[in-house]
């Protein structure tokens, strides 16, 4: 009883600080506009110049950031629990990989110009890499076991990863697009990206705590798990289904933002315990702090423009992190 | 929630792969999979099929390392090979190509691959993990912001060696004080590794976006992995350091196996885990660092060397020596591949016929074939679960 309050109370906590977030997102940015503007902006378009910069850019930027962020965070999650292994990250299934690979070849090969046009592009390379890493992974005689989904994951990302590698170097004018969208950013998105991903999103989540409880039970083992119910095959589909829809649409929203999807799943474990129920919605919470937070600073840290909030992410969560990982006595993954 | 092992289940091992069975001569013995070679009071146990893997690996990196004398833009015959070799006469051209050029890269190519593959070994052997490389200290990270600095700002190939180096080995060493307190854990060391890895990884990125296009390219080759340009000081350095180094990594291979069963065995059985964990993650870092010097970050090799050995060699845990010797023949084959496939690309015009002159980098085709490969092992061994 006591423990449930405490993890209860603790989400609420992280929910307050997100909602701080939120309110600084909007309110906080390069161009000046005052609270008052804001608030008047959020209300009704009167074809002010506050009123654009809030409708058009601060809100989607918000917004955009809200949903990327919860995605990473659950995608790490699954991720993490599927291959039980706490090392791997939502890029590992190839998404990234893949999301990178149909950037370049959109840029190299059909000549796409700009940075909006990409998203779909890079949604259905990161759909396709999966599917291949699935496969790959769920070809032996146990179905798609762990080490096999993880190795099939370093296989096709690497392959993919040498093939950009090979095409940049002798593509100046393409490099120069792929150096800007590997670094991960939210700003100058439009604002029906919002409406155009959220239901990926959306669908990825409710999958992602629909599985909640068979990943539970199969987290103790495949022997186990299917001795307690679980349809071991299905549950693992479903979980990758679920990485794709969440990765993808976040790295086709920022780019592949690293870090987040890593780490956040980490922490809410310490925070929330092993059971996935209580931890992903703490993942859905904590991911969008660190990269709202992020992103906030990044617009503030330089005296002129901004820092891309890939960026930021690490050079603000990796320190927190790294005090975390010191100061717990018995570290254990 | 535990590591994925490392280690796949032992297999017993069937007469008719075994190379010659029974009793050989002198000091050998055979019993179980295992030799037992005695000398003079030392003795070893030695995976048999481990080193029938590691034989053959030499083997065809040696085959490989002949071909690619012969190959390349300007094509040698293998008597003009052995002619300019051996005495230095013939086509100057040739004589030229052959000993300044094709010879110190492509034997770089096998000490690199060498030295990336034990590394990984030892890394991933230590953390327990099979995704686990020289990266999970951060060292890669480290060397490339070092690299990239000096790269963005201009510095000639040697500053960025030195660059390169510095900044892992203090990357390295910040993990490691990071990750000391209370003994070095080795969990705790791979997540500070992490979170450190996270950070240097923005901020080269960031290096990347704020810097000239022309010098990011040159970060962006340097990051990729490549051969191209070097000459016999490089081998010479790698020659020397896998020679102190190497003999090392054999005594402690012994350790890994003991370490591999836990921490409490293992101190159970007289090792000392603190030091003996410490004396490893310098030689791994020891081992990578004058890699990523040579040849920058070449992806993969450290990744799947020990991986590859360990499926080919069907042996209980990752061999350190197997690991160096697959590694050897995956980079020397890469460099072959990367040599002949630049001339395929300009015919199928996918480049345009100036670049046809440079090299393709290294790294690129470790990627694509290391890659490829693996999902090939994985897809040929779908009747087994790993």
């Amino acid at each position: 009883m006591v423990r449930v309050l405490l993890r209860g109370g603790g989400l609420v906590v992280v929910g307050g600080v997100l909602l701080v977030l939120v309110v600084l997102s909007v309110g906080v940015g390069v161009k000046g506009v005052s609270w008052g503007e804001v608030w008047r902006a959020l209300w009704g378009d009167d074809g002010s110049y506050a009123a654009g910069v809030v409708r058009e850019l601060r809100v989607p930027r918000t917004m955009v950031g809200l949903l990327a962020g919860a995605a990473l965070g659950v995608a790490g999650a699954l991720m993490q629990t599927l291959t039980r292994n706490p090392l791997a990250d939502p890029g590992l299934l190839g998404v990234n990989a893949g999301a990178s690979a149909a950037v370049v070849f959109a840029i190299g090969f059909l000549g796409v110009g700009s940075f909006l046009s990409l998203v779909w592009f890079s949604f259905a390379g990161a759909a396709l890499a999966s599917v291949v890493v699935y496969v790959l992974g769920a070809s032996g005689r146990g179905g798609p076991t762990p080490v096999r989904l993880a190795l099939a994951g370093a296989a096709v990302s690497a392959s993919l990863g040498g093939l950009i590698a090979g095409l940049t170097v002798f593509d100046a004018a393409t490099y120069d697009y792929l150096r800007f969208w590997m670094v991960g950013s939210l700003a100058g998105r439009r604002p029906e990206l919002v409406g155009e991903l959220a239901p990926f999103v959306g669908v990825g989540l409710v999958l992602a705590l629909l599985l909640a409880r068979s990943l539970n039970s199969l987290a103790l083992g495949e022997e186990l798990g299917r001795g307690l119910g679980v349809h071991v095959a299905r549950t693992r589909l479903g979980t990758v289904v679920a990485v794709t829809l969440l990765c993808g649409a976040a790295t086709a929203a920022a780019g592949p933002i690293g870090f987040v999807g890593l780490v956040i799943p980490l922490v809410a474990r310490w925070l929330a315990g092993p059971d996935l129920r209580w931890s992903l919605p703490y993942c859905i919470l904590l991911a969008p702090v660190l990269l709202l937070g992020a992103d906030i600073v990044g617009r503030l840290v330089l005296p002129e423009g901004e820092l891309e909030v890939g960026a930021v992410t690490a050079l603000i969560g990796a320190p927190v992190f790294i005090a975390m990982v010191r100061r717990r006595k018995e570290v254990s993954l | 929630m535990t590591a994925a092992r490392v280690s796949a289940p032992t297999e017993p091992e069937s007469a008719s792969t075994a190379g010659p069975a029974g009793s050989a001569a002198g000091g050998v013995k055979a019993a179980g999979g295992m030799w037992s070679l005695r000398w003079r009071g030392v003795s070893m146990r030695v995976h048999r099929r481990t080193a029938w893997v590691c034989a053959w690996c030499l083997a065809f990196a040696g085959v490989l390392l002949v071909v690619s004398l012969c190959t390349g833009a300007y094509a040698v015959a293998p008597a003009q090979v052995a002619r300019a070799l051996f005495f230095g006469t013939g086509d100057r051209l040739a004589v030229f190509f052959v000993t300044q050029e094709r010879l110190p890269q492509a034997l770089l190519a096998l000490l690199v691959g060498c030295a990336l593959g034990v590394s990984g070994a030892v890394f991933q052997n230590l953390s327990r993990n099979p995704l686990a490389s020289p990266d999970v200290i951060g060292f890669n990270s480290g060397a490339a912001t070092g690299a990239i600095a000096v790269l963005v700002v201009g510095g000639s190939s040697a500053q960025v060696a030195v660059g390169a180096i510095g900044g892992g080995l203090a990357t390295a060493a910040v993990v490691f004080l990071l990750a000391s307190r209370g003994g070095l854990h080795g969990v705790r060391l791979v997540l500070i590794g992490l979170g450190v890895t996270a950070m240097l990884g923005s901020v080269n990125s960031y290096l990347l976006t704020r810097s000239t296009l022309h010098n990011a390219q040159n970060a962006h080759i340097w990051l990729i992995g490549t051969l191209s340009g070097r000459s016999w000081g490089a081998v010479q350095v790698m020659a020397v350091a896998l020679a102190v180094l190497l003999p090392v990594s054999v005594v402690m291979g012994r350790r890994l196996r003991m370490l591999e069963m836990g921490d409490d065995l293992a101190r159970g059985l007289g090792v000392g885990v603190g030091r003996s964990r410490l004396v490893l993650t310098v030689l791994g870092v020891g081992l990578c660092a004058v890699a990523v010097a040579s040849a920058g970050p070449v992806p993969f090799v450290a990744l799947a060397a020990p991986q590859i050995a360990m499926l080919v060699a069907r042996s209980p845990g990752v061999s350190l020596m197997a690991a160096g010797a697959s590694g050897a023949l995956l980079l020397s084959a890469a460099h072959l591949v990367s040599n002949q496939v630049l001339h395929l690309f300009a015919r199928l015009q996918l480049v345009d016929d100036t670049q046809q002159d440079s090299q393709l980098p290294v790294g690129v085709t470790t990627a694509v074939l290391g890659g490829v490969y693996l999902a090939w092992v994985l897809f040929r061994r779908r009747r087994t679960t790993v």
